[in-house]
Parts: structure tokens; C-alpha cells; sequence
């Protein structure tokens, strides 16, 4: 039978299209960067059809299981970056003044984190060298709000942690990979797996704007987008999730006292909390710093901030002493009933303790709602 | 005989993490004469590794997902206007992630999927191979939504195999023979799926709504003649537009959830062998052509499906 041009193409057509999509790969046009830990595994085009392993069981929990929800994406779901690399402040131009960057200090060197490109991937294995090495993590979870950096030296060893893709209370459980642990960032420990029970040793970091950070700190080195993913750093994933009143995942406690989005600086202490908002340092027209000498939960701390520079970090106050605000200064954001003047960073810079440093508080800024679920008793400074 | 619209579609929706459950999103056995029963069974195969946000694609990334159904599709026509038919499946979900040491995590659920259930009225076909159809149906929630991993915990709703929700359809189809006395015809099929509540998920402490559905497939279709046999061809374009999915924790109100929903042309090639008046063999497949996705999702890669249909007269008829 002799068929028409027409039908012939037509046919051709059909029978193209069902072996084009019978041929698809999982490889994509854009060329994929290999996995950044330059592991051994082929992330790149896995045989899905391969049995894998599954999840293996767990017992023992320092936190209710079944307050433990998947989020979705899964173990490396959403990808650590594990060679972060670094531009300085003045070679930065994807960041806009109002865009917030968590900063960390070692020794001489301050690097700073962009929100916009943790909120895609949620943790940093990062290390210094030189005269004061370290192996730290910045993590943060996007749906709390919250940054800590871990330091990633875990029982003598170094290890490197990534996002397990389980949440508790809504914050993020990441998980280290020497030992496939279970790690809660806002109780700071391992709460399943073979370092059950290990606290982690926090840094001490501070949340601002671009504008304040690189006013502050025109040397330091900012995390840049050469992640090796290909992400839309500077869109922000959520949706409207940072701005509305809603949960994603449930929490224990739901504590309308503040909208649940507020951003607050809050202090942690046993199973109490302080937190402060930025009304407490001025108002968003004055520039000024601004010092609060508080209590909480019987230890004796001090939060220094300032509503229009977007900063609140706070440290134990030793010796009884009391602080207040220094404005006018490039280096110097409070001095002492001493005589001696601390950075932002509660590092003495003149004075009778010089080369001090004030001892850290379990002190971050998040989200209102990140609070309450983790402490029996949460105060709101007035 | 297994009509020559088969090729018109049974394919099925499309899974991921902005779709949710897989069914029949394009439902529709081919019209028959009276006092025929259908039956389709099929195996279907659904593919995601590819990361969008909005319409830009990120390519591949280390998670991937797949889901495999087997269908089973039930019709029976009454007279020449009404027409019943049913959908029942069995579904395996697979959440696969390569971690960086290498290894390969997985989750998975299985299970029966939900049920669809469609009255058809052909409001009018003539021998010159105009045809219009349509129907009304419901998606009862039949499948499992509740499943747990091995560690007990609850996997997330678009990895179920159910939904948990009962769901309305309205469906219609309309098809003109676009050659005198050839086989050539277009078809155009678009339906509306409005999405119920699952109220008991997370552990009871939230409810979920997969987003409302809109779909409009059109499709040229031609037969052919292979060793003797009729060899049914479709092309199609598949347009779906769907809306987010919406979640309540605890007592607050439904959020719209990120990363989920947005809309998708896909195109559908389709063959349909016909072996004798009563059984043919299918083949079709989905192969994306755009995709503009809210927020940043994982999204389909491709589809393959093929199947066995019959049709078979209950009584005698008037041929």
C-alpha cells in the first residue's frame, strides 16, 4: 500500500518521538558541576533502577521521633557546599545593601555568608589555616531563620556535616558524615545515631545587612556563587514563606505573643530564653548602638546592637561588669565600667583586658517561632 | 472494535513535586457501541531529575524520583449515549538521592493508588467522525496516604500512593475526522480535576490539597496499515496548568506551599496496534516541551506507558 507524503511524515513523527522519549537521560543539557566534595560516587547519572540501600533503622532519640518530619528533598537533598570558594567585599556585586550576611571571625580573617546562597543550600564546611586554623560549618536553616556555626572537629576528629533533610520543630537536623549522626542545630547536639548525646562547640558569628558587613569589615572575604551547583542564587525559594504567618511542618509550640516571622536575637540558656527585639536598639532612622545589660536565666549578659545597622550579638558579661554603648566609632561598639573598649566580635581592643574576649552565650538571630518549641520559658525583653 | 481514538489518551498525570499522586489525569476509553465492555491494562513509567525554577532548568541534580504504576481501566457502554468506566492502580513511589560519600539513599512507598470513577454522555457522533463527549467523576481517596519509612516516620504527600482527598472531575472530548473519507482527525480532550482535603496527614497534625488541575489536550491522529493490521498514530500536545498545593498546620490557615504547582506542555506521542477487532497494543510517552514551575521544583523528565486494551460486546449488536 503506498501511503500520501503526509501520512509518511506523520508516522516518522509518531515513531521519532516515542524513541526520543524511550532514550532520555537523566543527563541534562547544562553542563551539572561534579559533586563538590569530589567524592567517588557518579551523582551525575545514577542507574535509578539500581537497588540502593535503604534508610537504615534507628532506635534511640534524645528528641520524640515522630516530632521528626521529612521536608522532602532528602539525605543531600539539598546540597552542602564543601569547597566554598571566596571574593573580597569589594569584588562582591550580587549583593544588594539590604541582603543579610552572617559574618565569623578567626584569628585575623572575617568571612561573611550570604542568606541568598545558604537559603539553597543550608550548610558550609569551610576551613581556615595559618596561625589559628579551624574546621567550622555555617549552618542556617531558611524556615527558622537561624545561624550557627558549628565547629567541625567532633570527638578529635574532623568531619564534615550536611543537610539530612529531616526537621524538628521545623529547624533543621543536620547530619555529620563520619558517623551518619543526627545533629539538632538549635540544641546543638547529636540527637541520634552513634555520637548521640555529643555537644557541639558553636563560634562566635554575627547577622547583619551587606551594607553594615562591608562597612565593618572592608578586608573580609564573602562566600561567592561558585558553589558548583547551578542555582538561582538571589531568588528566594520559599515564596512567601519569610514574610507570612504560617509553619511549613509543625512545631510543639505556638507562641502568638510576636508574629512568627519576626526576626529577634535570642539567648539561650538551659530551657529558658530571652529574646530582644530591634526596637530595643533604636529606631530604624537612628543610627546609633545601643547596650542592654540583662540577665538570663542567671547568667549575666550583655546584648549590643543597633536597629538601622541590623545587628544584635551578645556575650556573658564576667566580673560583674557593665557595659555601654560607644557610638562613633569605626572599631569600638562598647566600653566598660572598666575603662576597656570591645569590637563587635567582644574582643577587648584597649583597657585593662586587652586581648580578652568576653565568653560566648548560645545567643542567634531567627525567627520568633524557632523559640518557643525549644524552651520551657521564653521572655521578651522590654 | 477497539475504537480508533484509542490512541487518544491514556496516559496518566504526571508524579513529582508538583503533582503528587499519579492517575489517570486524562481519562477517557474510547467510545464504543452499545453493550461493549473495555478493559485497558497498562504499566506506566514516570521519570524526574530535572531542577526548574520558573521556566529555567538547572539540570539534573543528585535526587531523583520515579514512579511506576500498573493500571487497570474499565469501561462499559450502555447505549449510545452513556457510557460508565473505572480506574484502579498499584503504585511504587521512589525518592532516590546519591549523598556525597556515594551511596544511594532511598524512600519508598507501594501500594494501591486511588480509584477514578467517570460517567461519560456522547452528546453527539456521526459517521463523518464528529464526536462530542463528556463526563463527569470522582477520584475516591482508595489509596494509602499514611505510609511510614522504616524509621516510622511519616513520608511526605506527594511520595504516597493515595491522596487521601475525594476529588471531582469534569472531563470532555471533542474530535472531528478532518479528511473526507480518510482517517485523519483532530481531538481536543481538556478536563478540570478539583482537589478535596486530606485532613489526617503528618501524624493528624495538618491537613493537604493536592492544586486544582486544569489539562487540554489536543492531538492529530491517522491510522496506518502494518502486516495487515491497523496501526492507530497520535501526536499530541498536552497542556496542564496546576495550582499549589495547600497545607494547615494545626488549626492555622492553608498556606500555599512553595515549590509546587505551575504549568507544563508536554508532548504526547501515541501508537495503538490493533490486532483484531477485540485487542490492540499501546504504546505512548510524554516528552516535556516547557515548563514554567513556581518556585524552584524537580520536573518531569519523561514518561513511557504501554498497554493491552480490549473491547468485547456483551450482546449482540446491530454491526
Amino acid at each position: 500500500m503506498k501511503y500520501s507524503t503526509s501520512k509518511f511524515v506523520f508516522l516518522v513523527i509518531c515513531l521519532v518521538g516515542m524513541m526520543a522519549a524511550s532514550c532520555s537521560s537523566s543527563d541534562s543539557n547544562i553542563a551539572t558541576p561534579t559533586d563538590n566534595s569530589g567524592n567517588n560516587g557518579n551523582p551525575n547519572n545514577p542507574d535509578i533502577n539500581d537497588p540502593g540501600i535503604d534508610s537504615p533503622s534507628t532506635s534511640d532519640w534524645l528528641i520524640p521521633p515522630s516530632q521528626v518530619f521529612d521536608g522532602g528533598p532528602g539525605v543531600d537533598g539539598i546540597p552542602s557546599i564543601d569547597n566554598p570558594q571566596y571574593n573580597s567585599v569589594l569584588e562582591v556585586d550580587f549583593l544588594e545593601d539590604d541582603d543579610l550576611v552572617i559574618g565569623i571571625k578567626q584569628g585575623d580573617i572575617i568571612r561573611g555568608y550570604p542568606h541568598q546562597i545558604l537559603d539553597w543550600h543550608e550548610i558550609t564546611n569551610s576551613s581556615i589555616s595559618g596561625a589559628l586554623p579551624l574546621d567550622y560549618s555555617m549552618t542556617y536553616c531558611p524556615l527558622t531563620g537561624t545561624a550557627l556555626a558549628w565547629n567541625r572537629n567532633v570527638n578529635g576528629q574532623t568531619t564534615e556535616f550536611g543537610v539530612s533533610g529531616l526537621l524538628y520543630n521545623t529547624n533543621l537536623l543536620p547530619y555529620d558524615r563520619n558517623t551518619n549522626s543526627i545533629w539538632s542545630q538549635l540544641r546543638n547536639d547529636c540527637v541520634n545515631g552513634p555520637a548521640i548525646g555529643t555537644e557541639i562547640e558553636t563560634l562566635r558569628i554575627i547577622e547583619t545587612t551587606w551594607k553594615t558587613f562591608s562597612t565593618l569589615f572592608p578586608n573580609a572575604e564573602v562566600l561567592n556563587r561558585n558553589t558548583g551547583f547551578n542555582r538561582s542564587y538571589g531568588v528566594y525559594p520559599y515564596g512567601g514563606y519569610m514574610t507570612n504567618s504560617q509553619l511549613l511542618f509543625p512545631v510543639t509550640n505556638m507562641d502568638n505573643r510576636l508574629h512568627l516571622k519576626e526576626r529577634v536575637y535570642g539567648i539561650s540558656i538551659g530551657n529558658r530564653a530571652t529574646v530582644y527585639e530591634f526596637d530595643t536598639f533604636g529606631t530604624d532612622l537612628e543610627e546609633s548602638i545601643h547596650v542592654v545589660n540583662d540577665e538570663v536565666n542567671n547568667i549575666d549578659v550583655v546584648v549590643v546592637g543597633s536597629n538601622y545597622q541590623d545587628f544584635m550579638v551578645a556575650f556573658q558579661r564576667p566580673f560583674s561588669l557593665e557595659f555601654s554603648a560607644v557610638n562613633d566609632n569605626e572599631t569600638v561598639v562598647m566600653t566598660d565600667n572598666e575603662g576597656n573598649t570591645w569590637s563587635i566580635w567582644g574582643e577587648a581592643l584597649s583597657g585593662p583586658r586587652q586581648g580578652e574576649n568576653l565568653p560566648l552565650v548560645n545567643g542567634y538571630m531567627g525567627y520568633w517561632l524557632a523559640f518557643p518549641p525549644f524552651h520551657s520559658q521564653v521572655n521578651i525583653f522590654e | 472494535m477497539v475504537a480508533l481514538v484509542a490512541c487518544n489518551k491514556f496516559g496518566l498525570g504526571q508524579t513529582c513535586c508538583s503533582s503528587g499522586v499519579p492517575i489517570s489525569n486524562s481519562l477517557g476509553l474510547p467510545n464504543q457501541e452499545a453493550n461493549h465492555f473495555q478493559a485497558l491494562f497498562s504499566y506506566d513509567y514516570n521519570y524526574l531529575d530535572q531542577l526548574n525554577t520558573g521556566t529555567e532548568n538547572l539540570g539534573s541534580i543528585n535526587r531523583r524520583r520515579r514512579t511506576q504504576s500498573v493500571l487497570a481501566q474499565f469501561g462499559y457502554t450502555f447505549n449510545e449515549y452513556l457510557s460508565v468506566e473505572g480506574l484502579a492502580s498499584h503504585v511504587s513511589q521512589l525518592r532516590r538521592n546519591t549523598l556525597n560519600s556515594g551511596e544511594e539513599e532511598n524512600t519508598k512507598t507501594s501500594g494501591i493508588g486511588d480509584i477514578v470513577l467517570l460517567g461519560k454522555y456522547n452528546v453527539f457522533g456521526d459517521e463523518l467522525g464528529k464526536e462530542l463527549s463528556i463526563g463527569l467523576g470522582a477520584k475516591l481517596p482508595t489509596g494509602s496516604a499514611d505510609q511510614l519509612n522504616n524509621e516510622g516516620r511519616f513520608i511526605i504527600a506527594d511520595l504516597q500512593p493515595g491522596s487521601g482527598s475525594l476529588d471531582g472531575i469534569a472531563w470532555l472530548r471533542y474530535s472531528l475526522n478532518i479528511t473526507k473519507k480518510g482517517s485523519r482527525f483532530i481531538s481536543i480532550n481538556p478536563s478540570y480535576k478539583w482537589n478535596g482535603s486530606y485532613d489526617d496527614y503528618l501524624n493528624n497534625t495538618a491537613t493537604y490539597r493536592f492544586g486544582n488541575e486544569l489539562q487540554i489536550f489536543a492531538a492529530l491522529n491517522d491510522q496506518f496499515v502494518v502486516a495487515e493490521k491497523l496501526l492507530n498514530t497520535s501526536i499530541g500536545v498536552r497542556y496542564r496548568d496546576r495550582a499549589r498545593d495547600q497545607q494547615a498546620i494545626a488549626t492555622a490557615e492553608e498556606l500555599e506551599l512553595p515549590g509546587t504547582g505551575g504549568a507544563w506542555f508536554i508532548a504526547e506521542p501515541s501508537l495503538l496496534y490493533q490486532l483484531n477487532n477485540s485487542f490492540a497494543i499501546l504504546m505512548n510517552a510524554d516528552i516535556p516541551l516547557y515548563s514554567d514551575v513556581n518556585e524552584t521544583q524537580l520536573t518531569p523528565t519523561y514518561r513511557l506507558n504501554g498497554g493491552i486494551a480490549f473491547s468485547i460486546p456483551t450482546k449482540h449488536s446491530n454491526e
